[in-house]
């Protein structure tokens, strides 16, 4: 659903699409612009017991309480989310949410053209939820479909993979 | 709002439309119940009126022909009555409530379509109301060219048979056209023994009316008046005098008051919360300036010391301000009851006469929309189920009318409602028997069960779903539902009963959602603050209060041992293994133990949900923000209760 209306959406003049960069763990992720509310400074992250595994905890952004997920845990990429410098806060299932990131790189147009699905050779838990990878001039970029990712139902899904793999 | 050329209505208008109207139909239908009861007043009529009058006016304003037609209909019925012209009967309240919930469908249907509301059925259902005295000849339309008379007879005190005479009276005024309304009606001619009439007609010459009774004996033509905007008042006596005061005070009232939406109240919470941090800082950054280095200096940083100071005080009064602007009279819930009481008993055959007490009693809003399906839920019981038959009734020497007491009070930062009725009580047997034969106990175990743990089963998810219960126990559909509400409201829901005597529900619901008191602890590294009204005391933990039992740890606590859980362990977190403290809370007969690291006092806060991504944690109510912005985690009591630990 978001696809096709989002990426319509976001279609500029000129046949190009406007993404939020960002790096967990050394590589570069991207989400739609429009989704995106802003970007804060990681606060003390308080963590919530017993939610599901890839909600890190909750933060206060100005006086809303808001939760703050954990890519690293839903894509089991490993490291430490205690790394992350930022939160990017965004629409996540029609809910404000955050995901920590290590760092921020700025806005970028990405033509429709550069972006191809994803190659075969990725493989994890991440592939389903990729919507295509960019080429941008110096690296590769992940483009996310994050209701995709955080549904309730794909989260059972994977996190139920997940216990098998250990 | 108004376009180009046109009218357009946003949904701000409808919605406001919709709020008012549903304010105005609650008047109306509490004014006709309480004429029902017989409790009809001058004040009472009036509201009423204006009520319909506010409606008409609101619905042309937004277009809604066919409802302000309706409207138009019933004020002139209320107009009538206010002025006495006609007599309060069983069928007129009916038709009251009737053109009551008429205009429902029709307010129902303008917020669902929002198109412009048929006016056919509307004029179908308007009917009765126009023609309040079915016995009447031939009602006229409104709108007639003749203008309205009311002629005043008196009948001479001698007079032995004076329904004679008024039935007389009426024949001949009658010739000079349709009598819209008599006072005596005319079918209660009959028993009539009063020196007075009241006639209500068009007239084109009233001067005929003396000319019309000049035959009769025993009857003087008191007066014939135009009917005016001042007669009604001049008739309805004290009225005249007390209406205009009354009508102006509401008046008043009304434009000091204005709607507010509950998340625009939300969001001023959540500034003045940011206000208080920034104000911390502010505080901060003051005791760190260096001042006495000069005087101008020190001079200052005291002034900003000042400054600082006023603002707290100020920002803990906006905080405490909004607060109570989401407080709502809990008369706003109460008064459709009265109407669902009445209809519950008709249907059943019962008489049924509601009581409530405690009206102003203040409530959040939230709380409020929330305990509306568990009260109606618990009222139809008590209709339903808890008032016995007429029959019953007066064969156990009972009145025959029942009785249902619905009681609100504020107690120590809750709410309590009450729902008594006196009707038959909870058979405890039958509920046992129910549940032996639906598998949930075996006999020997029934047979050990309180009285208090038998009506417990009534509780039980699913137990009283079942048709079987209703015709056995008359008891218990859907009470799980309606603790299941409660509990969503951090509330409790009990219930005693006395066979022959009556039942009794009480609910305990937190006067607020959004603030309550609370036991801030620390463990590990996270700080939880405990509700205050489940916290019944704090132990020192040492080796002499400490025991196991089959592994479990235990409080021993005057003699009693309680069962006692790491706080952290509960919610996953890191134990430190640095708990000095055990906090014991409860609820009924219920409690835990829980240990932490450290007490960091007692303390009012926000409460904050976790949000739509998040949803409902268990074990957690939600959040709150902590004077420095941390976040503290609200523990759900309940939750760790349930667990074998508890005892």
């Amino acid at each position: 659903m978001s696809e096709s209306e989002g990426g319509a959406k976001l279609l500029g003049d000129d046949g190009e699409l406007q993404f939020v960069l960002f790096e967990i763990e050394g590589v570069t992720y991207g989400v739609e612009v429009e989704r995106v509310l802003e970007i804060v400074l990681r606060p003390e992250v308080s963590r919530v017991p017993s939610a599901v595994d890839c909600v890190e905890g909750v933060i206060n952004l100005r006086g809303t309480v808001l939760p703050v997920l954990d890519l690293r845990r839903r894509f089991r990429l490993g490291g430490d989310a205690a790394r992350a410098t930022h939160v990017v806060i965004l629409q996540l299932q029609g809910a404000l949410a955050g995901i920590s990131v290590d760092g921020v790189s700025q806005v970028v147009r990405i033509p429709v053209a550069a972006i191809e699905p994803p190659p075969a050779a990725i493989t994890g838990p991440q592939v389903r939820y990729i919507e295509g990878i960019a080429k941008l001039e110096t690296k590769l970029c992940v483009l996310l479909d994050l209701d995709r990712a955080f549904d309730p139902g794909e989260i059972a899904l994977t996190a139920g993979g997940d216990q098998d793999g250990r | 709002m108004a376009g180009d050329g046109g009218w357009t209505l946003t949904d701000d208008d409808r919605q406001l439309f919709l709020a008012e109207a549903e304010e105005m139909v609650q008047a109306l239908e509490e004014g006709a119940l309480a004429l029902e009861r017989g409790g009809e007043n001058p004040e009472m009529l009036q509201a009423m009126f204006r009520a319909a009058h506010t409606l008409k006016g609101n619905s042309g304003l937004v277009g809604e022909a066919g409802i302000a037609a309706h409207m138009h209909n019933m004020e002139a019925l209320l107009d009538d009555l206010r002025g006495g012209r006609v007599a309060v009967t069983p069928a007129l309240v009916q038709q009251v409530l009737s053109g009551i919930d008429s205009l429902r469908e029709m307010l129902a249907q303008f917020a669902q379509g929002g198109s412009p509301v048929e006016a056919a059925p509307v004029a179908a259902t308007a009917a009765p109301v126009e023609a309040p005295l079915a016995a009447q000849p031939a009602p006229l339309a409104p709108g007639q060219a003749m203008p309205r008379y009311i002629v005043h007879l008196a009948i001479d005190a001698a007079c032995p048979m004076p329904a004679v005479r008024v039935f007389q009276a009426y024949q001949a005024i009658s010739r000079l056209g349709p009598l819209e309304r008599t006072d005596p009606p005319q079918e209660h001619l009959a028993q009539f023994e009063g020196r007075s009439a009241t006639v209500v007609l068009r007239l084109g010459h009233p001067e005929d009316v003396k000319e019309a009774l000049s035959g009769i004996d025993e009857i003087q033509l008191e007066s014939v008046q135009a009917e005016s905007v001042a007669s009604p008042a001049a008739t309805a006596g004290q009225a005249g005098q007390a209406g205009p005061q009354a009508a102006e005070a509401e008046r008043e009232a009304a434009a000091q008051t204005v709607r507010v939406r509950v998340e625009l109240l939300d969001h001023l919470m959540n500034l003045v919360g940011e206000l208080v941090l920034d104000r911390t800082r502010i505080a901060d950054l003051v005791s760190r300036l260096d001042g006495g280095k000069d005087q101008e200096s020190e001079e200052l940083r005291q002034e900003l010391s000042r400054s600082s100071l006023h603002l707290g005080r100020v920002t803990l009064d906006l905080q405490e301000t909004i607060m109570k602007a989401r407080m709502l009279p809990i008369e706003h819930l109460f008064r459709r009851f009265p109407r669902l009481v009445r209809d519950l008993g008709a249907k059943s055959g019962k008489r049924v006469q509601l009581e409530i007490y405690g009206q102003d009693t203040e409530l959040d809003r939230m709380v409020m929309d929330e305990l509306g399906d568990p009260l109606t839920h618990i009222l139809r019981n008590a209709v339903d189920h808890g008032i016995e038959s007429p029959e019953k009734r007066l064969a156990a020497g009972k009145p025959e009318q029942g009785r249902i007491i619905l009681r609100a009070a504020t107690e120590e930062g809750y709410v309590v409602v009450d729902v008594a009725d006196d009707g038959g009580g909870i058979d405890a047997e039958a509920v046992k028997r129910t549940a032996i034969s639906r598998g949930v106990l075996t006999p020997e175990q029934a047979e050990r069960l309180s009285m208090h743990e038998a009506q417990e089963l009534l509780f039980a998810p699913g137990f009283s779903t079942s048709e079987e219960v209703t015709e056995i126990s008359g008891r218990g559909v859907g009470l799980d539902a309606v603790r299941a509400s409660l509990e969503r409201l951090s509330g409790v829901v009990d219930l005693s009963t006395e066979p022959g005597q009556g039942t009794t529900f009480r609910l305990r619901i937190p006067l607020t959602l959004a603030i309550m008191r609370a036991l801030m602890v620390r463990t590990g590294d996270a700080i939880y603050a405990l509700p205050l009204g489940s916290v019944r005391q704090i132990v020192r933990l040492g080796k002499d209060n400490v025991q196991t039992a089959h592994g479990r740890p235990l409080l021993a606590d005057r003699g009693k041992l309680i069962g006692l859980r790491s706080l952290a362990q509960i919610y996953d977190a890191p134990d430190s293994g640095e708990d000095a403290f055990a906090v014991v809370v409860g609820a009924g007969d219920r409690q835990v133990a829980l240990k932490v690291a450290a007490l960091l006092g007692e303390q009012e806060i926000v409460l904050k949900s976790f949000g739509d991504f998040l949803g409902a944690v268990p074990g957690l109510t939600g959040a709150t923000i902590l004077g420095n912005g941390e976040l503290a985690l609200v523990a759900d009591v309940r939750y760790f209760l349930r667990g074998k630990e508890a005892s």
